[in-house]
């Protein structure tokens, strides 16, 4: 993508596809030719709404989709085709490669098991380590996402913490397996905002140490331009937009991308209305033949409806609309009446 | 009419509207006895005892000439009103029970609870006999009886069923706008667990059924001359004589009602059939989620 | 009657066995005004909401609404129908906060009904009238929840609470559950209909943004206690106490970077 990245990117994802075939046999497009490429340590953030396939991307990397869906086009990990691995290679790839962080801890840590052994119990199986050894590395990480007295934390049962520990917990557990890449999906949206920019905090400096690579799913555009370099806005199965996390606010150019801007509401002021998008968010099989955006788009035309256009570049980023130009055009000579 | 088709066989699946059929000829059959039986059930004709099936009689007679077919017929009848009566009572003392409980919760749910328990803890057919036992044998005290019986099986069910809908934004929000317990309680709670409901007693239906047949068979309920399956696998008699279909076709055909019943109360209730489907299906329903009704938001 | 407060609260106090959930809390929303109250998780935001809708019964300290004590249970269905076309209000979760066997017409006519004094014709029209006041299509209008995207649902939710021509509205983090670009709809519908009806909200959420875009006065929570309180702008952007900074300062904002 960008002209300085090494040869062989960290994660390269090319037309990624997937299709969920319903009980009644009717099959229907979730994600949609998804093109990405992450350099190593680089964090990418990928913003959207409902349907957008943020998530579905997610569990596409990490060849865990359900039953029921099937991924076409190739993900490649350090140039390996994560579709072709084998069980062990995908166990290396799941261990070591990539690290998941889920939004909600409480349900994919179990509840019953000291932390502890939950901590050590990859490093005991897969790794082959002592049980004195792993231990001795949990607290260590602990420590290292800012656990006070991580000691007695390994004695404790997940319901005796709090939900920011917890959540701190699953990111020392997926850094104990010391992977190149971490998958965030939504890793804050359960905690406060306090606690949010804690745990944010953390996982980025984290990165930062370890020369991680960082792809953070979340909803909240303003998040995603505080932690990553790049951010990719998605709609409907498909990415609409990509730029710099830097330029994103000056130079947002589709109109989705702007309409989510104009939808948050400011911190600093109130505005008089909220410039919200008509309409409700879409999944790609909802989505017409063209743009899957025109119906909301105050820009559309007739084509928009009709023809597909392609991600392609505008003002330093990749951007998926077709009237891109004029849109851009058109909201400057609005600007220099204003 | 054909929506309502595409609906039911989507919710019941094949196994479910396979028994729904099924119950629906048993239960015309009960209804139009007089016109659907060949014959009349109690008309004697002792000189075709025990003939076996013929184009007179398609399933033969009995020890004393009674057309099989006919009286399987007619005992339609009284096989099914008994148990229709003893869920129906069961229902009318058990949901409001249930109901309370749920609602107010604390003592009342702790007193309900119990009661419920100790009642269940009760073989309902022991009830019955001790019933029969004081008041003599026939299809009251034994209907009575069981109806006292069942109200855990079924009361239990709606409880746990009204406590999740009890703890629902909705049912705040509907207290808020100042209704009162009996108007959401028995108007939108009872109609949001009503399919739980229906299918328990369908359930229970077929058990009490059974229950009712294994009475009469011992000739503690339902009294002959009066047809009736449990009366005819009675018959023992015949066996004796070595005329089996007088006792194995009433009893077939209360083996099928109740797993018709059992079949059709799982699938009304909304258990699916076991099986690797589930999972997909649940993705499924997500997927359907996000097609809503129109654009705007 | 000039000058009356919409919704007054002093002292108030809950206990849950022996965690003081509120403490000692205490505020007024102006007739016709609109407070937010902000906390984070534990801060007796949601308890608050709860005894002021009656679910939850104060352990000390008055509410009134519109001159009304509510501080203990309502004594007969008159008094719990008074109050309830005094103070409404709408939940977080659209998926839950509706009866799924009732479409959205169904679910406004039943309140329509309930609290009486009109005639069909009249509910009728009024019907027709809240429907298109909060945005819903006809045929929306007739869908039952489970056909209702979150957004449509919330807009239902708001039209059942705004049946009986209540005063004040309690929005109980009314636009959390909700994606972005409906979250601003729904924020617009909120904004114009206490324009158009001179409605008091009392808005509870985690969203400093939220409340800032709805809010003319604001009261942050802390564990059951009054950090700060007063007007929605100074509070927000001259906070005086270290917790509101620290709150003010987590959200992200352009330019926010990450530090730990």
């Amino acid at each position: 993508m960008s002209a300085d990245a090494p040869a062989v990117p960290l994660l390269e994802l090319t037309g990624l596809t997937v299709d969920f075939t319903t009980e009644d046999g009717v099959s229907r497009t979730l994600l949609d030719g998804v093109d990405l490429s992450l350099a190593p340590g680089e964090a990418l953030g990928l913003v959207g709404e409902s349907g957008s396939g943020k998530s579905m991307t997610v569990r596409a990397i990490t060849r865990l989709l359900p039953r029921a869906a099937t991924a076409s086009g190739t993900i490649r990990f350090e140039g390996a085709d994560v579709g072709a691995m084998d069980a062990g290679a995908l166990r290396g790839y799941r261990d070591g490669g990539v690290g998941l962080v889920f939004q909600d801890p409480r349900a994919h840590i179990n509840p019953t098991r000291k932390i502890g052994a939950f901590l050590t119990e990859a490093l005991v199986r897969n790794r082959h380590l002592g049980k004195k050894e792993a231990l001795a590395r949990a607290e260590a990480v602990l420590a290292e996402v800012g656990i006070d007295d991580p000691a007695r934390r390994l004695r404790q049962y997940p319901h005796e913490v709090s939900g920011g520990m917890l959540q701190r917990v699953m990111i020392a557990s997926v850094l104990l397996a010391e992977p190149r890449l971490i998958l965030a999906d939504e890793p804050t949206t359960a905690l406060d905002v306090t606690i949010q920019r804690e745990v944010v905090g953390i996982l980025d400096r984290l990165r930062r140490d370890r020369g991680m690579g960082m792809v953070f799913i979340t909803h909240d555009l303003d998040l995603a331009l505080a932690v990553c370099g790049r951010v990719a806005v998605m709609y409907a199965g498909r990415i609409v937009e990509l730029r710099s996390a830097e330029t994103l606010h000056e130079r947002a150019a589709h109109p989705y991308t702007l309409g989510l801007l104009g939808s948050r509401p400011a911190i600093d002021e109130r505005s008089e209305r909220l410039s919200a998008i008509l309409g409700r968010p879409v999944s790609a099989f909802e989505a017409g033949p063209g743009c899957a955006f025109a119906p909301r788009c105050s820009f559309a035309t007739e084509t928009c409806e009709t023809t597909p256009p392609p991600l392609t570049e505008f003002d330093g980023g990749l951007v998926r609309c077709g009237r891109v130009e004029e849109i851009h055009a058109h909201r400057k000579s609005e600007e220099a009446n204003a | 009419m054909k929506h309502l088709w595409t609906r039911a066989s989507a919710s019941l699946g094949r196994s479910g509207m396979l028994s729904a059929a099924f119950l629906v000829v048993v239960l015309v059959a009960a209804v139009a006895a007089s016109l659907v039986a060949p014959a009349d059930p109690n008309q004697q004709s002792l000189l075709d005892a025990y003939s076996g099936p013929s184009g007179a009689h398609l399933l033969g007679t009995d020890g004393i000439g009674r057309d099989i077919l006919s009286r399987l017929v007619f005992g339609a009848r009284t096989s099914l009103l008994g148990p229709a009566l003893v869920v129906g009572v069961s229902l009318l003392i058990g949901i409001p029970l249930a109901l309370a409980a749920s609602w107010y919760g604390g003592w009342v749910d702790g007193v309900v609870a119990r009661v419920f328990d100790l009642v269940y803890a009760l073989p309902g057919l022991l009830l019955a006999v001790l019933t029969v036992a004081l008041f003599g044998p026939g299809l009251t005290p034994a209907v009575a009886a069981l109806s006292v019986a069942y109200v855990p099986f079924l009361a239990r069910i709606v409880r746990a069923a009204a406590r999740q809908q009890r703890v629902s934004p909705y049912v705040d929000a509907l207290s808020v706008q100042g209704f009162g317990v009996l108007r959401i309680s028995g108007r939108h709670i009872l109609r949001n667990i009503a399919p739980v409901v229906v299918g328990q007693a369908a359930i229970a239906f077929g058990y009490a059924l059974l229950d009712l047949a294994s009475l009469s068979y011992l000739g503690l309920a339902v009294q002959a001359p009066t047809s009736d399956w449990g009366v005819m696998v009675s018959d023992s008699d015949a066996l004796i004589k070595g005329y089996w279909l007088p006792v194995i076709a009433p009893g077939v055909l209360i083996v099928l009602t109740v797993l018709a019943l059992t079949v059709l109360g799982a699938r009304i209730s909304g258990e699916k059939p076991p099986g690797y489907l589930r999972r997909s299906r649940r993705a499924a329903a997500a997927v359907k989620e996000k097609s809503t009704v129109g654009a705007a938001a | 009657m000039t000058g009356m407060n919409a919704v007054e609260v002093h002292g108030l106090n809950k206990y849950f066995k022996a965690h003081h959930a509120v403490a000692d809390v205490s505020f007024t929303v102006p007739a016709g005004g609109s407070l937010g109250i902000v906390g984070e998780s534990g801060s007796g935001k949601t308890t608050i909401a709860r005894m002021l809708i009656g679910l939850e019964r104060p352990s000390s300290g008055t509410i009134a609404v519109m001159g009304r004590d509510r501080s203990r249970p309502a004594r007969s269905g008159s008094e719990r129908n008074a109050r309830a076309r005094e103070l409404q209000i709408v939940f977080q979760d659209p998926y839950t906060s509706l009866d799924p066997s009732q479409s959205a017409r169904a679910a406004v006519d039943e309140v329509l009904r309930h609290h009486g004094g009109l005639s069909s014709a009249e509910r009728a029209s009024r019907l027709d009238e809240l429907v298109d006041q909060v945005g819903l299509t006809d045929r929306q209008a007739h869908a039952r929840p489970r056909d209702l995207s979150g957004g449509q649902r919330q807009r239902v939710a708001i039209a059942r609470a705004l049946a009986a021509r209540p005063k004040v509205l309690v929005l109980d983090e009314a636009v959390s559950a909700l994606d972005v670009s409906i979250q601003a709809q729904i924020l617009n519908l909120l904004a114009d209909i206490r324009a158009e009806t001179g409605l008091a909200y009392l808005l509870i959420s985690h969203d400093l943004a939220v409340v800032r875009q709805l809010c003319d006065t604001v009261l942050v929570l802390r564990r059951g206690r009054v950090v700060e309180q007063g007007d929605c702008g100074h509070v927000l952007d001259d906070p005086q106490e270290e917790y509101t900074r620290a709150l003010r300062e987590a959200v992200p904002v352009p330019g926010w970077t990450v530090g730990a």
